[in-house]
């Protein structure tokens, strides 16, 4: 090789040499099962094996491991999402960036279908019919809908305006609780919904807590009998996963910690505490509300002064509003209807609630298909 | 198994380039053989016998025509041959590929209820087989001499840098590079620029502005306004180019790394004038194959003009119904026959009189249409989206129209720059100025960093797993 194709041979090889060594250290690592991160599984790759090879199996694992065992994932994911805001994106992959590190989950109409919200709203409103029960419905605004001024600029969210507007029109025997006003009221003063996570604060859901119970003429208990504390200042949240930034910081999460002593019955499980500790140390910390999302979790709160049971059907954004709850009813049977399978007309019967309190955040009820359950 | 992945960057390109390299010449074909046989079953192991059997068939083929050529039945057995492989190889491509077009369309038509086969499309066949169909009709015109070494010929036509999404390389563009070939670090240098470069297009360039148009095409009238329209429609066009010029550019670097020299496949066909000059720029390989093997033997031109114009219609008829087994491919296909015929009958002197801003006006209109029509592949939903695109039914601007055409502002600018040859002109007098007046290698220097940054945003993206689609999968 003489001397002038000598840069041609270095530049050539280098490059085949460092893409080989990612392709080997892709093996050599060890592999990670899980990303923080991301708060998911990761693919492992699997050995190579011929019949995995006919059944295109392998491919597939290969193909996803390759990227989920890359050598710093979470560095390049970073540098992916800056790289797209450098160029002027506003959103990725269905969050919005929006201002002081607010991330938006990015929900269009088109993403929404009438059909599904009217007839959740009709089942809903059939529920009322056929149970004797006293049915709320307690819609929580999206984040982007309610703290519009942090949304990126020409930012679009759906419609939620509209939808609410709908409500009254179907709901007649179901009360609807607006929670927009009280909320609205405190949005300079207080956080009301996590940085870089789609759900509400403790904030957020003490205030609707109050309002609830000024439609119930019950007085409410003040926050500070809760004796609310920060029990994590490293919080990155479900939104900030599906966009990791450099420059995102992460969200103080407080939690009522002095709660009625209670008796719990999570799918079976017997536990004494509403909270899961251990789930602060995991990225799912939000998981820390009864260690997560189950089909039906009964709560009796010991030298409960309240007689009164409430059934509430519910999606997360209820996690943190029930130790509020839990001052003035004896027993709180929550269910969730994407883990819950049982029929609920027998749970209707068995538990006899004399208040039932529909809970879920606005797009997540127009979007659910289980909600066909609660009248089986 | 697609270039823009990590495994192919980090696992198969690393280990097959330097494999082959470590190989002994004489064992070099027959390894790049394996490892395109290995590239191509690792998408679908099952279709490699057609593929191998596409090979054979053309194989024998070519052995049999330089046989009847030795022994003077070229014109009776040479013919017969002939025939036989055009018939094989387009009955191989319309059993995979258009089956269940014509049974769909002959159900809907009749309101018989023929079952359809649901058969996947074996990925890269229509490439394929029009490469192996080339071959044979070149033998056939002595252009070629027959290839003796089935490797050397199995190696041509699986090859898998331009095996999934083209170049169409005839055998006649490599013949002398099939069984020798020169390398050097130069080419292969050469090559990993040009490879780098490609992947960035792909990546960089129209995987992000491809998820602008998934999104825009998924959106519901709800969303939708005239601007918003347009916007998808040029985001595909966008999409559409940087993705097949990438690949290509992709295809012809690690063919140079092999020592081979695929030809061109594009050029800058957004900085046509007319609609003739955009179809000399674009995809070129595919626009040769139907010029040299329908258009001319039809008679071209030669034969006057209602000739010419029935050619014409066939030609992209074809040309339409190549690009995927689908009424809006053959309507894709129709409207640039009109556009064409229009040009070549008045409209392209016409045309001349006019500032040539105008002309590209007029040229991109008519190509960013066409990407509508070709983009949407359920006729219903063509239709709706033409309304939407010409503002019926829905309004001029929404909040998301301005909202998407603001933060993609930037983005569309370094696309449309991109789309021309401006780039790489002022890079090319930069680098030839750096190196006159530092040292010689600068130039290379500057050149490789640039690849490089290339490729870590690449990798960034890849691993990230952001919009990555394979838009060849109907071709």
């Amino acid at each position: 090789m003489n001397k002038k194709q000598r840069f041609y041979a270095v530049f050539f090889l280098t490059t085949v040499l460092f893409l080989a060594v990612c392709g080997i250290l892709l093996f050599a690592l060890p592999q990670r099962t899980y990303s923080e991160n991301e708060n998911r599984y990761l693919t492992t790759l699997k050995p190579p094996s011929f019949s995995d090879f006919l059944d295109t199996s392998m491919q597939k694992n290969f193909t996803d491991g390759a990227n989920d065992q890359f050598l710093c994932r979470d560095l390049w994911m970073k540098f992916a999402t800056a790289l797209q805001r450098a160029v002027g994106f506003q959103d990725i992959g269905g969050v919005y960036f929006g201002k002081e590190g607010y991330y938006f989950e990015r929900i269009l109409d088109s993403h929404l279908s009438d059909k599904r919200w009217q007839n959740n709203l009709q089942l809903l409103e059939q529920f009322a019919e056929t149970y004797h029960t006293a049915v709320s419905f307690l819609p929580v605004p999206s984040k982007g809908n309610l703290l519009t001024d942090l949304l990126p600029a020409n930012a679009v969210l759906y419609h939620a305006n509209k939808l609410y507007e709908e409500i009254p029109q179907t709901l007649h025997r179901t009360a609807f609780l607006d929670v927009r006003p009280v909320l609205l009221e405190y949005k300079n003063s207080r956080q009301l919904y996590f940085k870089t996570d789609h759900h509400w604060t403790m904030d957020a859901a003490y205030l609707t807590y109050t309002a609830w119970c000024k439609v119930h003429g019950t007085k409410p208990a003040s926050l500070e009998t809760f004796a609310p504390d920060c029990v994590r200042r490293d919080f990155f949240g479900t939104l900030y996963s599906k966009a990791p930034d450099f420059c995102s910081l992460p969200d103080d999460f407080y939690l009522p910690v002095q709660v009625p002593d209670a008796e719990l019955n999570i799918d079976g499980r017997q536990t004494d505490s509403i909270y899961d500790w251990q789930k602060l140390d995991s990225k799912d910390q939000y998981g820390v509300y009864f260690g997560g999302n189950f089909g039906r979790i009964d709560i009796r709160v010991k030298h409960s002064t309240s007689k009164k049971t409430l059934l509430l059907i519910k999606d997360s954004f209820a996690n943190s509003i029930v130790p509020f709850f839990m001052k003035d009813y004896q027993h709180i049977i929550m269910i969730d209807l994407r883990y819950y399978n049982k029929p609920l007309s027998s749970l209707m019967q068995e538990t006899a609630p004399e208040e039932t309190l529909f809970l879920y955040e606005l797009s997540n009820f127009a979007q659910d298909i289980n909600f066909f359950k609660i009248l089986k | 198994m697609v270039f823009s992945s990590i495994v192919f960057l980090c696992i198969f390109f690393p280990a097959v380039i330097l494999l082959y390299y470590l190989c002994p010449r004489q064992l070099r074909n027959l390894f790049l053989l394996l490892a395109s046989l290995f590239f191509y079953a690792w998408g679908e192991p099952k279709y490699i016998v057609i593929m191998l059997f596409s090979t054979i068939f053309d194989y024998c083929n070519g052995r049999l025509l330089e046989y009847f050529e030795a022994k003077g039945k070229k014109d009776t057995f040479g013919r017969l041959v002939l025939a036989a492989s055009v018939i094989g190889n387009l009955s191989i491509l319309c059993f995979f590929k258009y089956t269940d077009f014509i049974l769909t369309t002959l159900n809907s038509l009749s309101g018989s209820e023929f079952a359809l086969l649901g058969l996947a499309l074996p990925i890269g066949i229509s490439f394929y087989t029009f490469q192996t169909m080339s071959y044979t009709i070149d033998v056939y015109r002595g252009q070629v001499a027959a290839q003796h070494n089935l490797i050397s010929f199995g190696m041509y036509v699986c090859l898998f840098p331009q095996l999934i999404a083209g170049p169409i390389v005839r055998y006649s563009d490599i013949a002398g590079e099939v069984d020798t070939r020169e390398t050097s670090f130069r080419l292969c240098a050469a090559g990993m620029h040009r490879f780098l470069l490609g992947l960035g297009k792909k990546v960089l360039l129209a995987n992000q502005i491809g998820a602008l148009w998934d999104e825009i095409y998924s959106l519901g009238a709800s969303d939708l306004s005239m601007s918003l329209a347009w916007l998808g429609a040029l985001s595909f066009t966008f999409q559409i180019y940087f993705d097949f010029s990438g690949y290509s550019d992709m295809a012809f670097g690690l063919g140079e790394m092999f020592g081979f020299h695929f030809p061109e496949n594009f050029c800058y066909p957004y900085t046509a004038k007319s609609i003739t000059e955009f179809w000399r720029r674009w995809h070129m390989t595919l626009g040769s194959w139907f010029r040299e093997y329908l258009y001319i033997p039809l008679g071209g031109n030669r034969k006057g003009r209602p000739r010419q114009i029935a050619n014409l219609f066939v030609v992209w008829f074809f040309t339409g119904l190549w690009h995927g087994a689908g009424w809006n491919f053959i309507l894709w296909g129709l409207y640039f026959f009109v556009l064409l015929v229009l040009e070549k009958l008045f409209l392209l002197r016409q045309l001349n009189r006019f500032p040539s801003v105008f002309q590209h006006l007029y040229a991109l209109s008519w190509i960013i249409l066409g990407w509508v029509i070709f983009a949407c592949d359920d006729i219903s939903k063509l239709f709706q989206y033409l309304k939407w695109f010409f503002g019926i039914g829905v309004a001029p601007v929404n909040q998301l129209a301005l909202y998407e055409w603001t933060t993609h502002a930037a983005f569309l600018v370094i696309l449309a720059l991109a789309s021309t040859e401006l780039p790489a002109k002022v890079c090319a007098s930069l680098l030839e100025r750096i190196s006159a007046s530092l040292w010689q290698s600068a130039a290379f220097w500057l050149k490789s960093a640039w690849c490089l940054l290339v490729l870590l945003l690449s990798m960034a993206m890849l691993v990230s797993g952001s919009y990555n689609p394979f838009l060849y999968f109907r071709f």
